[in-house]
């Protein structure tokens, strides 16, 4: 524990591939990397199709059949990628665990929340049996909830408790990272509330690492120790959240802050970035921001920026970064 | 900020095929269904050309009674000397044609309950769903057999007993699809711009259900010509017509089984199978395509690939 | 009554239900006025009623009791044929344009139905024109180019514009717009809210939001309304209602939406539970039961919409002990 911090989560140069019916492929995502250490609280923002819930989804080794994946995949220091499902399936929940935007369809609607929860722990071997039961009830009430709602069926439950409830069987065999893949978004504001503080509560209380993706900047920044703007698939610039919001390199980072309005000062009007992100079916030859992009200049549509490393996690893939408006 | 959207992003619109085509191409995609459609197309197109293809008549004897299959005539002959390859083919278009607008009559009957029902709910819904439960409830066959005997034999009358008895699933099925239609919210929007009933259900609903329409009327023609085999094999078919159930019914009542004459009975019996088969194959793959929530998704134990290139190779 | 000549819509003491006999009182005891030009946010969480809220605005419920007037005339238990001359003047825009454009039709076909449905443009070449410059007025430009576009063709900014366009192309004073943003990128949504603000500061349009986003209302609304359980709570001008709210619901509706800059204060003030059902609204206060400033009073007493000065009113016994007037009279005299 004492030694070398090695990062739980170790992934480089990931990329997805999705086949398409008329034989293309579809280059979700391009080239990124994930690295979370131990107790470390990453988020990983961007817009819809920017691959940050692929990349996820390829971190659990969970992509469908028409996908392909390239790149290197460690988990706690094992090759996941190169051992195939199996070694996926031996970190799968026992380290690493998700928890996903609907949990609606999370839940089996005909079976009872405890025996979702004892199956899940019998199936893992963590506990069986009158243990397991016990466990489920423990599990239960770390994530605040009566244990009443053991007894209960997924469609007598609200969307926050549901919510709980998956976090509750996430967290079933103990795992050292939690995935969420935007835990919030389908929730009201002041539940959405409760369950954020909630994760935040557990990752401390039990020594978790987290691995937020929403779309949400205030919401990630706030929760998180360190950022990943995605866009295009790729790792646009990573840093602190006071870096990417006080020092933003990226412009797309600064449009996406520009855009966000702030209920708590009057700032000025928020902009819109205008076009529409590239189609991930095509070759894009250049940054993938160039079009959008209001400072790009000749080189931006032909080089592809690489990413420029800061030290301490912070870099960004930009040919004129920091350029202001 | 200005709200105007470049013409930059209008460049590049993404290019996703129209409905019908997109219906067609994952009809193609299904193997069954290009089974099930070529098997259809084989026979219609042989009830269009049939009488071309053999220089017989239906009528003309040609032969010993239950000849053999010969060159000249490779199915035989039936118990009046008939060519059977001539009155196969001659079945195949009153068959064909008792099946499809059996179908089509059952379609436009369901189709409008269902519709009706799904779109006005209410007390309207209620009474007619109430109907066509009890027609689920009633025993089709018996109830066939007896309206055939009362109307009496003919092709006609068979279209109406079968079509007006087989509309049930098509109602329940449209109800279903036409209530959560009424929802969506292009219905609500068109309500809120002040459209009428008519222009709601005929603009913006039943166009969408098309597709089901069309794939439920390929559906019924296999239980129709099923029914039509039925009906005949019972002595209820136009005695004045030629069709493939009136062919095994004639063969069963003229002693065919026991002369061995195997060539008078099984050639209608296989026709029927595969016209049953090939609609059920077809009619299932485009009730997929059309209404895609209803189909099963395909769960593969077949997992991602993974690759040793880099992503920026391309 | 007619006093204020600015006035569009006036809702008074709107009771929404649904099911037989008492049913469930979605929208139980609201007020509210639109004037012309107006952009008033109603916020509220899911059950709080403002969806039903809307929805009886339009006329497409029928209140149980209460009166909904519309331009000075009374809608509230007007016939669908009635209404349809007024159908034209109150148009919608829905959260989901994904959903809500007919994937069947062309962008041209969407924006001139509404044209057809109410026999206005005299022949096909005028109404081109009339959709043409609705397009136009919602920055799809040049129009002729998107005009021939399929749904599916266009991005969720561009979408969300043609709804909007095909409710311009009526020439409405009122435009609702349900979550017309909540289901569109980030990127995109500035562009379509400065839109709807531009067009109500234009003309005499006035728009009423719905909406969960805190900060979209402090943005673009003149007026916010805070909806819990049935009931307004608060309601105000923007910049009081998010600067200085007076409701705890407000506060906390508030304190839980993270400011943009990380390093700035947030103090999240939880509430606990979640909005309990429209089947068990409790006595009294009906926020009394998650309330963290709750007093014993709050248990019997259901405190009225109160006008604590400047049009900005509060339903909290404590808030508006001082107070003296209730708020829809005080605001009418």
């Amino acid at each position: 524990m004492t030694s070398a911090p090695q990062p739980l989560v170790d992934a480089r140069d990931v990329n997805v591939w999705f086949d398409l019916p008329d034989g293309r492929e579809l280059h979700a995502v391009r080239g990124a990397d994930v690295r979370v250490n131990s107790r470390e609280k990453l988020g990983i923002v961007g817009e819809s199709g920017c691959g940050k819930s692929t990349l996820l989804m390829a971190l659990m080794g969970l992509l469908p059949a028409t996908a392909s994946v390239s790149g290197r995949i460690e988990v706690m220091g094992a090759d996941l990628l190169a051992g195939g499902e199996r070694a996926f399936r031996a970190h799968r929940w026992k380290d690493l665990a998700i928890v996903f935007q609907g949990a609606m369809n999370a839940l089996n609607p005909v079976i009872r929340v405890q025996r979702q929860i004892v199956e899940a722990l019998e199936l893992h071997e963590v506990a069986s049996g009158m243990a397991a039961v016990h466990r489920a009830s423990d599990l239960v009430r770390l994530v605040g909830l009566p244990e009443g709602v053991l007894r209960k069926f997924n469609h007598e439950l609200s969307g926050g408790m549901r919510q709980r409830v998956s976090l509750a069987m996430a967290l079933a065999c103990d795992p050292r990272v939690l995935l969420a893949d935007e835990p919030t978004t389908a929730l009201d504001m002041m539940v959405a509330a409760q369950v954020l503080a909630l994760i935040d509560r557990l990752t401390r209380e039990l020594d978790l690492a987290l691995v937020l993706v929403t779309h949400d900047l205030p919401l990630v920044t706030r929760t998180c120790d360190r950022i990943q703007v995605m866009y295009a698939g790729t790792v646009v610039e990573s840093g602190t959240p006071a870096d990417i919001y006080h020092q933003p390199q990226h412009p797309y980072t600064r449009l996406l802050f520009a855009a966000t309005a702030d209920v708590h000062s009057d700032g000025p009007d928020p902009v819109t970035i205008l076009g529409a992100p590239p189609r991930l079916d095509q070759v894009v030859p250049g940054c993938a921001f160039e079009p959008r992009c209001p400072h790009s200049q000749a080189r931006c549509a032909t080089d592809v920026p690489q990413p420029q490393s800061a030290g301490k996690g912070r870099s960004w893939a930009c040919h004129y970064p920091g350029e202001s408006t | 900020m200005s709200a105007t959207t470049t013409l930059a992003s209008v460049a590049a619109p993404t290019s996703q095929p129209t409905r019908p085509r997109r219906l067609l191409a994952s009809v193609r995609r299904r193997p069954a269904a290009v089974a099930g459609a070529t098997i259809l197309a084989t026979f219609v197109i042989l009830a269009l050309v049939g009488p071309l293809l053999t220089p017989y008549g239906v009528h003309q004897r040609v032969g010993e009674v239950y000849a053999h299959p010969s060159a000249a005539h490779p199915l035989g002959l039936d118990d009046a000397g008939v060519d059977m390859l001539t009155l196969l083919i001659a079945g195949t278009r009153v068959s064909l044609f008792v099946g499809f607008a059996a179908s089509v009559v059952s379609v436009i009957v369901g189709g409008s309950i269902g519709v009706l029902a799904g779109y006005a709910g209410g007390w309207v819904d209620g009474a007619l769903m109430r109907l066509t439960d009890y027609m689920i409830v009633v025993p089709a066959l018996p109830l066939m057999i007896v309206v055939a005997t009362v109307w009496g034999p003919s092709v006609v009358h068979m279209v109406l007993v079968i079509g007006l008895l087989m509309w049930t699933s098509t109602a329940r099925l449209l109800r279903a699809q036409v209530l959560s239609l009424r929802e969506r919210a292009s219905v609500r929007r068109a309500r809120a711009i002040g459209c009428g009933h008519w222009r709601i259900a005929f603009r913006h609903i039943v166009p969408e259900v098309y597709g089901l329409l069309g794939a439920t009327t390929v559906l019924t023609v296999s239980v129709a010509i099923f029914y039509e085999a039925a009906l005949s094999f019972l002595g209820l078919g136009d005695p004045g017509t030629v069709s493939w159930g009136r062919l095994i019914e004639m063969a069963f009542e003229r002693t065919a089984i026991s002369s061995g004459a195997w060539w008078a009975i099984v050639p209608p019996g296989v026709c029927v199978a595969l016209v049953v088969l090939g609609s059920s194959l077809l009619g299932n793959a485009l009730q997929d395509a059309a209404n895609p929530r209803a189909a099963i998704a395909h769960v593969s134990p077949r997992t991602f690939r993974v690759r040793a290139e880099r992503g920026d190779r391309r | 009554m007619t006093d204020d000549q600015r006035e569009l819509l006036r809702i008074e003491n709107v009771v929404t239900a649904y099911g037989r006999g008492a049913g469930v009182r979605a929208v139980d005891d609201v007020s509210l006025t639109l004037r012309k030009g107006e952009l008033l946010a109603v916020i509220g969480e899911s059950g709080s009623g403002k969806s039903t809220l809307a929805l009886t605005a339009l006329r497409l419920l029928e209140p149980r009791s209460g009166r909904v007037f519309f331009g000075g005339e009374d809608i509230t238990h007007a016939t669908q044929r009635a209404l349809k001359p007024t159908r034209r003047r109150m148009q919608v825009v829905f959260q989901d344009p994904y959903e809500s454009l007919d994937r069947r039709f062309r962008v041209r076909q969407i924006i001139e139905e509404p044209l057809l449905v109410h026999g206005l443009g005299a022949n096909r070449a005028e109404r081109l024109e009339r959709v043409h410059a609705a397009l136009e007025r919602t920055g799809l430009s040049p129009a002729p180019l998107f005009a021939n576009r399929f749904p599916h063709q266009l991005s969720g900014g561009q979408r969300q514009r043609v709804a909007i366009a095909a409710s311009l192309v009526l020439e409405p004073e009122l435009l609702i717009a349900d979550e017309p943003v909540s289901m569109l990128d980030v990127s995109a949504r500035a562009g379509v809210l400065s839109l709807l603000d531009g067009l109500r500061r234009d003309g005499d349009m006035a728009v009423l939001m719905i909406t969960h986003d805190l900060a979209v209302a402090a943005h673009y609304a003149d007026r916010i309304a805070v909806m819990y359980l049935g009931r307004v709570v608060e309601e105000g001008p923007a910049h009081k209602v998010v600067r200085s709210p007076v409701h705890p619901y407000t506060r906390a509706l508030l304190s839980v939406v993270p400011p943009k800059d990380p390093l700035a204060p947030f103090h999240p003030q939880l509430l606990e539970g979640e909005i309990p059902p429209l089947t068990a609204v409790p006595a009294g206060c009906r926020f009394a039961s998650r309330c963290p400033d709750v007093a014993p009073v709050c248990a019997t007493v259901d405190p009225p919409l109160m006008d604590i000065g400047g049009r900005h009113s509060v339903a909290c016994t404590r808030a508006t002990r001082q107070a003296a007037t209730p708020a829809h009279q005080g605001a009418a005299e």
